[in-house]
């Protein structure tokens, strides 16, 4: 295990070096031109786009210009030119609100995801699986932005039971962020939920089937046992794999749509606004955290997973 | 009164197609301390019944009728609470897998723990363990207190299967139905369960019902033999009366069908056709490990001679077989194929090795497309051949002809084969290239024994009519007995002995095929006609 572990980590400090130098290439070499023009933005001064082209290393060679690139993001220097202001203490501010959607959002899903797809596994084939089929289907295939605007209509505008979007952080009201984040975290779940319904809804009836649940049954076990330590132990692992990749794409910044429809000044919009600015330092930096966070959550959850099916640990 | 009573147990499930009987009007009893062997081959029932008794078959739809009694307890009509207290516990169930019978991801100790603390609620999870080592230990595992920690990955067949067991034991039932305990192990694997099994017998006065569709097991450990067919109880008896004088005349071909074949004439054959010389293959394993999976092998296969090739698993005889059809490229060594050196063949010299090189694998299920039928299937050896497309149909009826199969096969799936016939299909797709040699890897393994005996007879047709040569891979010593003019017996990636068949079953010369022959030897016919 602990081998493993080792080999883990490894890779994925090779991943991260890997995927800023690839970024780096993206963004500054490949598309050609001259990379200061691009950086500073559309309204620079020619002594503007000079002093970019100094501090970004543009003048040097190129492997000076990928250490002085990660070396600003790392040091958090990176600042968005047209706007003037330090991208990181952009993203630091717009991380709680992401980082609760994230969070909030993962737990129902999960949970309910989790409940819908049993329930569905084991009445397959009678009504309420049935019935939970359509209801996931239709949850996957409503647009989020949809849906939000409906969440937004009702419980916001017509009842007024909920705030109609914005952030306030947990720690200066705690109900006032509960209350902010309950729409969107719906929101965003609903196809997730769909989604993880159907995947261990198959997941779950496949493992029925399997000799040890047979087993299982034969050695007398309640028929909860059964489901809870036999099939559910082994179908939940591949669940455990998406969640933690679907969390990490939300982290850094994948509910673009989510956070612009609710006005919660995430990653993710803050990402959207520099696109539509055409402000390259925070669509950089921005890339570079979802990347980070994809690879360290991928890592975690090799390492879970490890630890729930030992046949992994020798897989390597 | 007896431990077990069926009487007149009727098993249907409800299909499409309508109600299939499975089970159909069977009437028995077993003794404590009784092994009574329920023989029968593929689909016959017998399955079937060790599960409905043991109430597995409720929630795949069965209907059941007649009746079934543990002690006097009624085992159809019980409702599931109380079927649950006596599963596990007054009667147990092993399988024929033990790696896919046991739950992959818990530890093998937690595995027979749960069963006892799902049966005892008042022994705690540390005596629980405990007594799963003792267990474990008694099931002739070396160093259980240790394994107790192990995952059924990594224990080899052998040992899952005793872990297995053991869970069964675990809260010392009356019964213990055994459905094909021993049939996915090596032969001397599966000497050393059913001795463990003929030891607890006597030791704990438990009845066994033993499901196998393998005589030769039966004649090992049975005290009586129940013999099924298509769901209904053909004959039963004492072991002895059954083995040597069968009265029903399916019984009969059933033992026929295990009676070994005439030994073959010698034959002259001709020129080495395929050859290997010192062939060795390391893998590597870990770190620093390294299997020697071959360790200089050299052996020659004749133009026109059936060679075969015995070992258990681990011998070898899969990567000996990639070798030679250039699947895996050996570490050292040679290979000749009608003397040109093929160890390094690529391209165009390879693909015309393969075409005059054909394989016949052991499962036809899996290694025949699922989604075309037979007629795509042989056509693909047709247009490696370049026979023109109009041709294709009448060529691959032809084949279908020459492997004892009609024409309107063509347009089957192979789903909708049988096994025999799929292993029929699976011939006639290497014969459609048109092979100077066929390598058949466990051909007939996968088969019960009459569909074994008519595979068998149709490869030697084939080989007297196309003077074709075979290297016949074979874990079963009596398979490769009737059909080979020399055997070569492997063991850890050497092999240990070569000879003319007849000289190495009537004198083994290296221990280990002496060991061999010993443990497949169990028939009364066997004994008396193969030595």
């Amino acid at each position: 295990m602990i081998g493993f572990l080792a080999r883990r980590l490894a890779g994925m400090v090779a991943v991260l070096l890997a995927i800023s130098l690839l970024t780096f290439l993206i963004f500054q070499v490949i598309p050609g031109g001259d990379p200061a023009v691009r950086m500073a933005g559309r309204l620079a001064t020619p002594a503007q786009v000079q002093d970019v082209r100094r501090a970004w290393g543009f003048d040097r060679p190129v492997y000076d210009q990928y250490l002085t690139t990660m070396g600003k993001v790392l040091d958090g220097t990176v600042v968005s030119y047209s706007q003037q202001i330090n991208v990181e203490d952009e993203i630091v501010r717009s991380l709680p609100p992401t980082i609760s959607l994230a969070l909030g959002a993962g737990v129902i899903w999960l949970f309910f995801g989790v409940l819908f797809g049993v329930l569905s596994a084991i009445t397959a084939g009678r009504l309420l699986d049935r019935s939970l089929t359509v209801v996931a289907l239709v949850g996957i295939s409503t647009p989020a932005f949809f849906l939000g605007a409906l969440l937004l209509y009702y419980f916001g505008y017509r009842l007024e039971l909920l705030p109609l979007g914005g952030y306030v952080p947990l720690t200066r009201d705690p109900w006032g962020w509960f209350t902010h984040m309950l729409m969107p975290w719906l929101a965003l779940s609903v196809a997730f939920i769909g989604v993880y319904a159907r995947v261990l809804r198959s997941n779950v009836l496949d493992t029925m089937s399997e000799d040890y649940v047979r087993t299982a049954r034969a050695k007398g076990l309640s028929e909860r046992r059964v489901l809870v330590r036999h099939v559910l132990r082994n179908s939940l692992i591949p669940i455990v794999s998406l969640w933690g990749l679907d969390f990490a794409a939300v982290v850094g910044g994948g509910a673009i749509v989510i956070e612009s429809v609710f006005d919660l000044h995430g990653v993710g919009q803050y990402a959207a606004e520099s696109i539509a600015r055409l402000d390259v330092p925070p669509v950089l930096v921005v890339t570079l955290l979802v990347a980070c966070a994809v690879v360290v959550l991928g890592a975690v959850v090799d390492i879970l997973y490890a630890a729930l099916d030992p046949r992994i640990r020798l897989a390597r | 009164m007896s431990l077990l009573e069926v009487a007149n147990l009727g098993v249907s499930f409800a299909t499409e197609a309508g109600a299939v009987r499975a089970v159909d009007g069977a009437s028995f009893a077993l003794s404590r301390g009784e092994v009574l062997a329920l023989v029968g081959e593929s689909g016959s029932g017998k399955s079937t019944i060790g599960l409905t008794l043991m109430g597995l078959t409720r929630r795949l739809g069965a209907r059941t009728s007649g009746a079934a009694t543990l002690e006097g307890q009624d085992l159809l009509g019980a409702g599931e609470r109380e079927l649950r207290s006596l599963r596990g516990n007054r009667m147990a169930m092993v399988f024929q897998d033990p790696i896919s019978s046991l739950n992959p991801v818990q530890r093998v100790g937690w595995q027979i723990s749960e069963q006892i603390r799902a049966h005892q609620p008042l022994v705690g999870g540390a005596q629980a363990l405990e007594r799963a080592v003792e267990l474990m230990d008694r099931a002739g595992i070396a160093n259980a207190r240790s394994r107790v920690r192990a995952y059924p990955h990594e224990l080899s067949g052998g040992m899952r299967q005793r872990v297995m067991i053991a869970m069964a034991l675990s809260c010392e039932p009356g019964l213990l139905i055994a459905d094909e305990p021993t049939t996915a192990l090596d032969v001397t694997t599966q000497a050393q369960i059913l001795a463990q099994l003929r030891e607890l017998r006597e030791r704990t006065e438990m009845g066994i019902l033993f499901i196998t569709h393998d005589l030769g097991v039966v004649a090992d450990i049975a005290d009586r033999i129940l013999v099924m067919r298509a769901g209904q109880l053909v004959e039963q008896g004492n072991a002895e009366e059954i083995l040597h004088a069968p009265q029903h005349p399916y019984t009969q071909s059933l033992l026929a069908a295990y009676a070994p074949r005439p030994l073959r004439a010698p034959r002259t054959t001709g020129a080495p056709l395929l050859q290997t010389q010192e062939l060795s293959v390391a893998f590597r394993a870990g770190r620093r490990a390294q299997v020697q999976a071959l360790d200089g092998v050299s052996l020659t296969l004749q133009e026109g001679e059936t060679l075969g090739v015995v070992g258990e698993s681990g011998a070898g005889k899969s990567t000996l077989i990639r070798c030679l059809v250039r699947l895996t490229d050996p570490t050292s060594g040679t290979i000749h194929f009608r003397g040109q050196d093929i160890t390094k063949a690529r391209g165009r010299q390879l693909a015309s090795v393969r075409r005059e090189l054909q394989m016949v694998f052991q499962d036809s299920h899996a290694s025949l497309n699922p989604r075309r039928r037979v007629e795509w299937i042989l056509a693909g050896g047709l247009r490696l051949r370049e026979v023109p497309r109009a041709q294709w149909r009448g060529r691959a009826g032809e084949l279908l002809e020459r492997v004892g199969l009609r024409v309107e096969h063509l347009d089957r799936f192979p789903h909708e084969l049988s096994g025999g016939e799929r292993q029929r299909v699976g011939i006639a797709r290497a014969l459609s290239c048109d092979p100077r040699a066929l390598v058949l890897d466990e051909p007939v393994s996968s088969l019960d024994a009459t569909v074994r005996a008519q595979v068998l007879d149709l490869l030697a047709r084939l080989q007297a009519e196309a003077g074709l040569s075979y290297l016949l891979v074979s874990h079963d010593l009596m398979v490769v007995r009737g059909v080979s003019d020399r055997v070569a017996v492997m063991r850890n990636g050497e092999v240990v002995e070569v000879g003319a068949t007849e000289e190495l079953f009537s004198s083994p010369q290296h221990e280990y095929t002496r060991t061999l022959l010993a443990s497949c030897l169990k028939l009364p016919g066997q004994v008396r006609s193969a030595v």
